[in-house]
């Protein structure tokens, strides 16, 4: 186990930043399942910073998209 | 199409093509392969983009090609030991960040700033290179997991845990040196 890896299995029904984070990430570069989809939205509906990464996630991509001349 | 004006564009494509591949040869070989290419078909170049552009966009098809030749898989930590390490300690044992996330304002504003995305490609030169490699392979060359998978030779896992740990480092790397900065 890397420690960057959520647990599939655990079904702890609210989630925190760490994870929060994983899930992020993953959603990103794969459609997540309902659980856990539903778990992140719960989570960034209260937490800030959580919302502020998920932005910052995504801007990263679309700027380097944008690496070019 | 001015062989000179093409030549011009030698650096910076070379230093696309490091960030990527992380190996001077391969580099090497996909920037002139670029170059060649992009004389061959300069008949077909119409305008339609800036030459730069179009130019980069055939270095992202040499750079896939090269990055199927490499195919080198590498151990998840081999060469970042202190990563596992370095994502913990954002984290409190709560599971809760140990500082929040700054506010970076305008993300529009930000992708617009020539300073953000040099401290960008500083920050990408920085990850080591298993992670820049998926990265890029994912985010610059926008292929999809399973494409990255095959190309790197990692399981799907590993791809997803190098693709997380290059974006926290690469949000650190950016709120320290960029954001935090200014």
């Amino acid at each position: 186990m890397s420690g960057d890896e959520l647990d599939r299995r655990d079904l702890t029904p609210w989630l925190d930043c760490r994870r929060a984070h994983a899930l992020m990430s993953r959603r990103l570069d794969e459609p997540l399942d309902i659980v856990s989809a539903w778990r992140l939205r719960w989570h960034l509906s209260l937490c800030e910073s959580c919302r502020r990464v998920r932005e910052q996630l995504g801007l990263l991509g679309r700027a380097t998209r944008n690496l070019g001349p | 199409m001015d062989p000179e004006a093409l030549a011009a564009l030698r650096p910076r494509l070379l230093r696309l093509a490091r960030l990527q591949l992380r190996d001077e040869a391969s580099a090497e070989d996909a920037v002139s392969e670029t170059l060649l290419a992009a004389l061959e078909q300069a008949q077909s170049f119409r305008g339609r983009s800036a030459v730069a552009t179009w130019v980069v966009g055939i270095l992202k098809h040499k750079i896939v090609d090269a990055l199927r030749r490499q195919s080198r898989h590498t151990s998840l930590d081999a060469d970042d030991p202190e990563g596992p390490a370095l994502i913990e300690g954002l984290f409190r044992p709560d599971g809760h960040r140990v500082t929040p996330a700054l506010d970076w304002g305008d993300p529009e504003r930000l992708l617009g700033e020539a300073q953000f995305m040099a401290t960008l490609e500083a920050c990408l030169e920085r990850l080591p290179a298993a992670q820049a490699r998926v990265f890029l392979a994912r985010e610059w060359l926008e292929l999809s997991v399973a494409e990255v998978c095959k190309d790197s030779g990692h399981s799907a896992t590993n791809v997803s845990v190098l693709l997380f740990r290059a974006r926290m480092r690469l949000r650190e790397c950016l709120e320290t040196n960029w954001i935090a900065a200014t």
